[in-house]
């Protein structure tokens, strides 16, 4: 590991990790909050309606009874769209930092004219991308723990659900930064990875939506990245997701080193 | 020993030409000019030298090590600066000083503080404040903070002022003097006739010519004006006279072989005037850059 590399990719995304936490942090606490303290109050209402709870199932990515228990109102904190999008806007903004935005700025041939491999740079990134998402985490856990702190004790969740969901949400984190560090790899657009990236992650959300409608969208489900999330399970069984787990990191670590391999061969021109 | 060596080189951009079978060597301590006009393959040679682009065929060496498969070996003596320089507008001279050091692993602050003070050169300024010129001095005080043995510049000077242009000149005999080497990119005839020993030039992508500047100037034919009192038909040219320009009276052209049998030539008509002199070097890269050959 290169230290001037690290602190390169500090200096670089600290204040967008510093917006996102903060942003993570107030919401999370806000959601943990006023769900549990105003929603319960409406839930047999709005569980009622069709589409309302059409709408939760597509949210939590699983079946809910007639009554919103304690566990979905808890659960909703965690798949919260502006939760969701805040991640992986970190994700895809980290991750396309190098080679695409360093390529689109002009600035890799000095990035790459100092005697560190495309190698040392793409670990080194990685690290801080890892180091950086731990803190996105931690904001959550904050949040989390500070807004349920101020509701009735069934609304609390238990502190090891908390962590396992936190670990879900994290490898999640990694499997999107992992498919915008490829499409980086193969960019000298930053703006382009991260569309891309961003409308995959998108169609990902939508499809999870469509599934509750559509039949044939709930055979093909497990290829939507947020099959692989489900704070609601966690919540009701409490057992390590090991599949999901599993599935994400494999996924995330594979996205890695192709992106690895792909920014090591291609060519590199600003010109 | 030569710190640089091509071998066949060729790269090429899909249909589109780069370079095509460059073969070229770099001896130790040299100040090495590498001529040709815009679109020639400078920068396109150069980037294979940095590992940014993997050669089509061919290869390409400095310090015998590989510029692809070893780039980030051999670039710890290696200092560059890219033609068209961007650097991190964020941070000030200072900090990108400290961290060139960091992920150089060495300490370049002290090197790196005299040549701002040679370039008189603010440290504190953030790059997004700096204007084209102030940006080029940095990138050089980057590039030779560490001290390398083998600098690569790539149009250095563009940006720069007559001033300064000459300092760095200045700076580039003195390290070339101290055994170090530097592989001196531009399109500036003049710049590269009073800084280098040895000149490379390209032409739509193929070397055509590699020599020391006192070579160039022996190879090159001598430069002949004849003014007649009455000139001769163009049908009895000699084989060692090649006319280029004819005003009437005064005939302009290239020399091809001796002085003596062009002289013996001469004799035969009414000559008022004959000037035969070695080219200047500017007229002499021209000759390279428009046919090719001098």
């Amino acid at each position: 590991m290169n230290r001037g590399l690290i602190l390169k990719a500090v200096y670089e995304i600290w204040p967008t990790t510093l917006l996102c936490a903060g942003l993570l942090f107030g919401f999370e606490a806000l959601l943990s909050y006023v769900l549990p303290t105003y929603l319960d109050e409406f839930s047999d209402q709005l569980a009622n309606i069709k589409w309302i709870r059409q709408l939760m199932q597509a949210m939590l990515g699983s079946k809910i009874a007639q009554h919103f228990g304690p566990q979905v109102i808890l659960s909703f904190p965690w798949v919260h769209p502006v939760i969701l999008a805040t991640v992986w806007a970190h994700a895809i903004i980290t991750c396309t930092r190098c080679p695409a935005g360093e390529v689109d700025r002009g600035t890799i041939d000095v990035l790459l004219g100092y005697p560190v491999s495309r190698w040392d740079i793409h670990r080194s990134d990685a690290l801080v991308w890892v180091g950086s998402g731990l803190v996105l985490m931690a904001a959550l856990w904050l949040g989390n723990l500070l807004g349920s702190a101020c509701v009735q004790g069934s609304f609390r969740p238990d502190a090891s659900r908390r962590w396992l969901i936190l670990a879900n949400m994290f490898f999640l984190y990694l499997a999107v930064g992992g498919l915008a560090a490829i499409l980086s790899s193969l960019s000298d657009f930053r703006g382009r990875a991260m569309t891309i990236a961003f409308v995959a992650v998108l169609l990902s959300y939508l499809w999870t939506f469509l599934e509750q409608f559509w039949w044939p969208a709930r055979q093909f489900a497990f290829l939507s990245v947020l099959y692989y999330y489900r704070p609601l399970l966690i919540l009701d069984e409490g057992k390590i997701p090991v599949a999901h787990l599993s599935f994400l990191s494999t996924f995330a670590l594979a996205e890695w080193l192709v992106a690895g391999w792909l920014f090591s061969r291609r060519d590199l021109c600003t010109v | 020993m030569s710190i640089i060596e091509l071998e066949s080189l060729t790269r090429t951009y899909g249909k589109r030409r780069g370079i095509e079978a460059l073969t070229l060597s770099v001896p130790d301590g040299c100040l090495f000019g590498f001529l040709g006009p815009n679109g020639a393959g400078k920068s396109t040679t150069i980037r294979v030298l940095i590992g940014l682009l993997k050669p089509t065929s061919g290869q390409a060496r400095i310090f015998r090590k590989d510029c692809w498969s070893e780039s980030h070996l051999l670039k710890a003596e290696v200092g560059y600066v890219p033609g068209d320089l961007r650097l991190y507008s964020w941070y000030n001279g200072a900090q990108l000083l400290h961290l060139t050091g960091l992920i150089r692993r060495r300490d370049v602050f002290a090197t790196g503080r005299e040549l701002a003070d040679r370039f008189d050169f603010d440290l504190s300024v953030k790059v997004r404040r700096m204007s084209r010129g102030m940006r080029q001095k940095l990138g050089l005080i980057l590039a030779m903070a560490h001290r390398p043995r083998l600098l690569i510049l790539d149009e250095p000077t563009s940006g720069l002022d007559p001033l300064m242009q000459q300092q760095l000149h200045d700076l580039l005999r003195e390290w070339a003097a101290a055994g170090h080497t530097v592989f001196f990119s531009s399109h500036t005839l003049s710049e590269v006739e009073q800084l280098c020993q040895r000149v490379a030039i390209v032409r739509d992508g193929k070397l055509v010519a590699d020599k020391s500047l006192e070579e160039l100037r022996l190879q090159a034919g001598h430069q002949v004006v004849i003014r007649w009192k009455r000139p001769p038909a163009i049908e009895h040219l000699p084989a060692c006279f090649a006319l280029e320009k004819n005003d009437g009276l005064t005939w302009l052209g290239t020399q091809k072989g001796s002085t003596e049998e062009l002289i013996r030539w001469l004799n035969r008509f009414e000559v008022d005037d004959l000037i035969i002199e070695r080219p200047d070097l500017e007229t002499l890269f021209r000759r390279y850059y428009d046919k090719g050959q001098p």
